[in-house]
């Protein structure tokens, strides 16, 4: 069962909640209980509430709130301010603790009910709450972590949801139409579908949940009277607050359930101050929403920003770093980008991890993750449903170029029609390959197969802005086979050596996934533990491990246990075994791409023993992070692993030269600045 | 006496001081100058190249800089500069120029006098890693760029020019010994950013005219450069005196490049007047200065520069950031408030006199204060660098050397080598084609590479008709002149000096392409920058034939990308910048019922790069 068919009708969902909150008040009196909430001398959040009226919800949300558990960093105040409710609504005052209550004699609306509670604020969050929302766990830090998701955020709103599970909203913009506000996917059964999973800036997001950062709220002189009692005066907030270069941003980890209008005046009141004050907010902000030239319009209206760059990314599946396989370097080139501030959708084209948080587990929360379709059919939705909507183009694999081309042609379409630039990332040249695998198992291989077999890959590559390939030997393999606009793009990792010295550790370590029997890293173990590893153990003593880290099939665990190696399977943090050991191997046979077990494990300081082919994907010099001995001198690989062990000046030696070069080639910076270069087109007047 | 020797690192000419940053290094020029340094003057060319991005030819004049310093270097910018970012930001060295770097290399290696280095602006600051130890380094802040993108959201325009984030700035300040300000809220905000002592540094501007009595206004003035916060703040200002002007109120004139980016139409109560030659006529032609600033960092040079020529002045806040301000009439809200203003005192004696009064004060106080800040950063400077021997000053630059005429078909090239050649482009019937591109061959060892002087090649009407003839240009790397790029006439002359160019080395080149003609549709299958499929995109087009003839002009009807490999004959070589060529089909407009037969290449004129198609080696289908 999809969470889209456990949700209920708004209506009936909002019927039930307020059947809850009756009985809820019931007991809350009956029993005679308190609403309690601890002194908070120093809070970081101020929760400002204005009731007026509706006592049910409002005992409701108090009590809920009573019940968040908040960390240090969301630690919060709560002001309540009521604007003349009745009696009966304020026989639940004295059952608060801890609240700083305002009781205003009358109704002076809600923008200056939200200035009242905002004055006596003393944190530098303000987070205005309507007296009918429930916040899910988190929800507070959520709202605070952000405002630095974005370059100066101003505002930041939550995800609401209708009782029952229907999305309310998911941050909210502007059409130049009648209605003129759009919520973004109200009305959607799915409340965590993949378009209302992601941060980004938006046009306004509602009053119901708003955080508003303390000096921006001072600057602007709070909410503008000219939207007295209600209605659009959180819109109006946002419009302003971006006029003076504030972002409004729209946070989805910060989930709410909204039972919405529940200190509404009757239906009809409501419409007409609605329409009122639909007239003088567009008054105000007409010529600067609709006229400036630059609001973002079709599908772009979910967004405010239109001058972020907006980077389609399609790959196997959701990339992690815990993954393998070109995975976590497709993590490091998303993330990066994002940091850069693009507007990044991932298309995992077969493969996606059910949970948001499994999904979100290591990638930037601006990142849209769409659902995995099989490719085809969604490539040419987006098409279409997203026409205009995206920069760049960016096709990791081969066989994903070809399945993108393959759709497009089939479509009668070119790539083009889907974004301007477009870039395939050949993330390991399969036919390269393939071909050292048949010389490693000693089939024979020619040049004319070679180029052949690069070319039938290859094939539809003349067409990006960008080819792109993870190491210099393959940026000559590609120019050889007449690609053009090739350039290259490796790993980024930031030099993080561990603290023990090299009497401190002991052993080697392998590390890379051994799911697959057959494949290069399989290969690469039997042939160490049947060749060079009982001469290793013979130099240097039986007692040295081999540690094995990374998913493995049975049938390989089993042989490789017996043949003396620990198996320590999938870890999570390899942080603390990069520590441990002394040496690490990687006996690689044949391979393509570049090789991400290196780069970790050269940027945690340990050294490693290679063979000569990986020692060329990298393009490092001898002695720089690694040692390297051919495979096909078992004896001289064996040596080369037990120098390591045993010399220590050669160990440091290698150590430092590796961090130097990982900080001189990997940083973050270099990473983020080639990527740049990748997709961003020379400006062209 | 001995002096001590100062480089200057710029990326905006001194000369014509047409802007308010010119101005403002000019100032400090002179201050230095006064306080008793040799000026040495390297421009690096960055401004030449976004002049002629626009379509514009520069208007540097680099023979007045050759007068006015010791000695005067011209860097030519290779790469073109990314004048927006998709980013949230810039990162801090991606205006940065590499040639910077070797010149500084070889100017050190044989300035040994030279004791301290003034950079411009901190997105050039890398170089100073290029600079040896012991020499004084100073950066010249101007603006503050960690908040400028902001300032766009006022007019949800799109950011461009350079902005990056404080933490970035910072760290590129931190790379100088010595960080001016240009006002002192500025000043503030870098110390504390940096964690430095900064200096501030306004300019201090000579009194051109003294104040007047008050006088009825019959006309208000803005004079500008064609920036954004310029743009931004006078479009809205002319907007509403538009709206609100009646005769009895006083005329708007504008003045200066920024007239080109105002609509032309006419408008009640405004006068655009353009580029003017002599800023006092400007000045003496309207009673007011209007600085409506609602946009823009650092000083405004408009309100010191109105001040200095004996106007009042009326305008924002923001405009009069960093002058010591006590009227009312000097920190309005916004350009409408400052429109309401001036209607409201254009006829009130006493308003005016009061008014003239508080500009007077100001304008003493400021002058005042840039003295006093100029004699502490000289010191500053002196201070830290050792005085070096006497060196002689360089003579002044030699009028334009003509040194070839060649006839060219029916024209002539003639090549000259002159700072500015300012003869040749006024001359009738005479049109620039190409200035030559400098090739550093040994950036780092000679100087000589450096040189202001450029070669220029201009086109001249010929009575001589000659068969064949090598162009003046083969083989040359060159940068053509903007005015081809939208020579998409029959003017004879021009197609000739398209042609001429077509010989000189092109920017990018690809080869193996093919010209496919079906009745009347003719279709060029070649590889083609992608950056120029984009709508809108300037660009000229010209059929090279291989007869002696001039070029003719075409036009793209359409660009459709092709899926598949490029001709096994075709090859790309890129020499300057980063333009990705993919396969593409162009249907062509031909331009006369012609044969598609006969063509020898095509050259492509777009973003001040020169394109050549060679189909010599593979030609019609």
């Amino acid at each position: 069962m999809t969470d889209a068919e456990t949700t209920v009708d708004p209506g009936e969902g909002r019927i039930a909640a307020l059947a809850a909150a009756r009985l809820h008040w019931e007991a809350l009196f009956l029993n005679e209980r308190l609403i309690e909430f601890p002194s908070t001398p120093r809070p970081n959040v101020s929760i400002v509430i204005v009731s007026r009226g509706a006592r049910h919800l409002l005992a409701t949300t108090l009590a809920n709130l009573s019940r968040y558990l908040p960390t240090a960093e969301e630690a919060f105040e709560v002001i309540l301010v009521d604007n003349a409710s009745d009696a009966e609504t304020r026989r639940l005052f004295p059952k608060l603790t801890n609240v700083t209550l305002i009781l205003n004699e009358k109704n002076v609306g809600f923008g200056p009910a939200c200035d009242q509670g905002a004055v006596i604020a003393r944190a530098n969050r303000i987070l205005f709450l309507n007296p009918d929302v429930d916040l899910m766990p988190g929800a507070i830090k959520a709202l605070v972590d952000g405002f630095s998701l974005f370059d100066r955020v101003g505002i930041v709103g939550a995800r609401l949801v209708f009782p029952g599970g229907f999305l309310q909203e998911a941050g909210a913009g502007f059409v130049d139409d009648a209605q003129v506000t759009h919520p973004y996917l109200r009305g959607m059964q799915d409340a965590s579908a993949p378009e209302a999973l992601f941060a980004r800036e938006v046009g306004y997001v509602s009053g119901a949940v708003m955080m508003v950062d303390r000096e921006l709220y001072t600057t602007l002189g709070g909410f503008d009277r000219d939207f007295d009692p209600a209605y659009f005066e959180d819109t109006d907030l946002c419009i302003r607050a971006q006029r003076l270069g504030w972002s409004v941003v729209y946070q989805p980890r910060a989930v709410a359930i909204h039972y919405e209008n529940a200190t509404s005046p009757d239906r009809a009141t409501a419409a007409a101050l609605i329409d009122r004050h639909r007239g003088v907010f567009l008054d105000k902000h007409r010529k600067w929403l609709f006229d400036s030239g630059a609001h973002p319009a079709g599908f772009m209206a979910r967004e405010m920003n239109r001058f972020r760059l907006r980077v389609l990314y399609v790959d196997d599946r959701t990339p992690h770093l815990d993954l393998g396989s070109g995975l976590p370097r497709a993590n490091s080139i998303v993330n990066a980008m994002a940091s850069l501030g693009y507007q990044v959708t991932l298309f995992p084209a077969y493969e996606s991890d059910d949970e948001p948080a499994d999904r979100y587990r290591d990638l930037h929360p601006t990142v849209e993750i769409l659902k995995p379709q099989g490719g085809t059919k969604l490539i040419l939705d987006l098409c279409r449903e997203r026409a205009g909507y995206y920069d760049v183009l960016w096709v990791s694999r081969p066989h994903n170029i070809a399945m993108v081309c393959h759709a497009m042609l089939a479509g009668g379409r070119s790539p083009r029609d889907l974004a301007q630039r477009i870039v395939f990332d050949t993330e390991a040249v399969f036919a390269a390959r393939d071909g050292v695998e048949a010389v490693a198992r000693g089939r024979g291989l020619t040049a004319e197969a070679l180029q052949g077999g690069l070319k039938k890959e290859l094939r539809f590559a003349a067409l990006a802005d960008k080819v792109v390939c993870v190491s210099p030997s393959e940026e000559r393999l590609l120019r050889a086979a007449e690609l053009l606009n090739v350039v290259v793009l490796g790993h980024s990792v930031e030099p993080r050596p561990g603290t023990n010295s090299f009497a401190d550790r002991s052993g080697v370590l392998f590390v890379g996934s051994l799911k697959h029997e057959g494949s290069p890293n399989v290969d690469s173990i039997d042939w160490l533990l049947n060749h060079t590893w009982p001469k290793v153990r013979r130099a240097f003593g039986e007692d040295v491990r081999l540690v094995l880290a990374g998913d493995i099939a049975e049938t390989a665990r089993d042989r490789f246990e017996n043949a003396g190696a620990t198996v320590m399977g999938r870890l999570d943090r390899l942080d603390r075994v990069f520590n441990e050991v002394r040496v690490a191997v990687a006996p690689t046979r044949f391979a393509g791409g570049v090789p991400h077990k290196v780069h970790e494990a050269v940027s945690h300081g340990l050294p490693m023993v290679v063979t000569p082919i990986l020692k060329r994907q990298v393009n490092w010099e001898e002695g720089e992070g690694l040692l390297s001995a051919p495979w096909q001198d078992p004896d001289a690989f064996a040596s080369t692993v037990t120098s390591l062990l045993r010399n220590k000046a050669l160990w440091n030696t290698t150590r430092e030269r590796g961090l130097a070069r990982i900080a001189a080639d990997h940083s973050a910076h270099t990473f983020a600045r080639a990527i740049r270069n990748i997709c961003e087109a020379e400006t062209v007047a | 006496m001995n002096k001590p020797v100062l480089l200057v690192v710029a990326p905006m000419p001194v000369f014509p001081t047409s802007a308010g940053n010119r101005k403002r290094l000019l100032a400090t020029c002179e201050l230095l100058e006064n306080e008793g340094f040799l000026l040495d003057f390297a421009y690096v060319a960055h401004e030449d190249q976004i002049y002629r991005r626009f379509g514009q030819e520069p208007p540097t004049d680099m023979a007045a800089m050759c007068t006015r310093f010791r000695r005067t270097y011209r860097i030519e910018v290779e790469r073109p500069i990314k004048i927006k970012t998709r980013a949230h930001a810039f990162g801090l060295d991606d205006w940065s120029v590499e040639e910077l770097d070797d010149f500084l290399t070889a100017y050190f290696k044989q300035t040994p006098e030279c004791g301290a280095i003034l950079v411009n602006y901190v997105f050039l600051s890398k170089c100073l890693a290029s600079v040896p130890a012991g020499i004084v380094t100073i950066i010249d802040t101007h603006d503050r760029f960690g908040n400028r993108k902001a300032q766009y959201a006022v007019t949800r325009g799109d950011p461009n020019f350079f902005y990056c984030t404080d933490k970035d700035e910072a760290a590129g300040l931190r790379r100088a010994d010595l960080i001016l300000a240009i006002q002192e809220r500025e000043r503030d905000h870098f110390r504390y950013s940096t964690g430095r002592d900064v200096l501030v540094l306004p300019p201090a501007l000579k009194v051109e005219r003294n104040f007047g009595p008050p006088r009825r206004l019959e006309a208000v003035g803005f004079v500008g450069h064609g920036n954004d916060a310029n743009l931004v703040s006078i479009s809205t200002f002319a907007d509403h005196w538009s709206r609100l002007w009646r005769p009895e109120l006083p005329i708007l004139k504008i003045a200066g490049e920024i007239c080109t980016a105002l609509p032309s139409e006419p408008r009640p109560g405004i006068e655009l007047l353009g580029y003017v030659a002599k800023l006092e006529d400007f000045y003496d032609a309207v009673e007011l200065i209007v600085a409506p600033m609602s946009m823009g960092t650092g000083l405004k040079l408009k309100v010191a520069e109105g001040l200095a020529f004996g106007k009042p002045v009326v305008g924002t806040a923001l405009a009069f950031e960093g002058f010591p301000t006590r009227s009312a009439d000097h920190c309005l809200p916004g350009p409408e408030a400052v429109a309401n203003r001036i209607a409201a005192i254009s006829d009130e004696p006493s308003a005016m006199g009061h008014l003239i009064d508080e500009c007077v004060t100001l304008f003493r106080d400021y002058a005042r204060a840039a003295e006093e800040a100029g004699v502490t950063f000289a010191k500053a400077v002196k201070a830290r660098i050792g005085v070096s021997a006497g060196v002689p000053m360089r003579s002044a630059a030699s009028e334009p050397d003509l040194r070839q005429v060649v006839a060219y078909g029916r024209v002539e090239i003639v090549e000259g080598e002159a700072p500015a050649a300012p003869s040749l482009f006024t001359a009738e019937g005479v049109k620039h084609v190409a200035t030559e591109r400098p090739y550093y061959d040994d950036p780092i060892r000679d100087l000589g590479t450096y040189s202001p002087c450029a070669r220029r090649w201009f086109v001249r009407r010929g009575a001589t008709i000659t068969t064949e003839a090598n162009s003046p240009l083969a083989g040359r790397r060159i940068i053509a002149a903007p005015a081809l790029i939208d020579c998409g006439s029959q003017d004879e002359q021009m197609l000739w000096g398209v042609r001429s160019l077509s010989e000189a080395r092109p920017d990018w080149l690809s080869t193996g392409a093919r010209l496919l003609q079906v009745g009347n549709d003719w279709t060029l299958e070649t590889l083609w920058p992608t950056a120029l499929i984009a709508q809108g995109v300037r660009l000229s087009m010209f059929l090279i034939p291989n007869a002696f003839a001039p070029a003719v002009p075409v036009k793209i009807a359409k660009t459709m990308m092709l899926f598949g490999s490029p001709s096994r004959t075709s090859v790309v070589e890129k020499t300057c910048g980063d333009w990705p060529l993919a396969p593409a089909a162009l249907r062509l407009e031909a331009a006369s019922a012609r044969d598609a037969t006969g063509w020898r290449a095509v050259v492509v004129l777009a973003v001040g790069l020169v394109g050549l198609i060679d189909m010599s080696a593979e030609t019609v289908s």
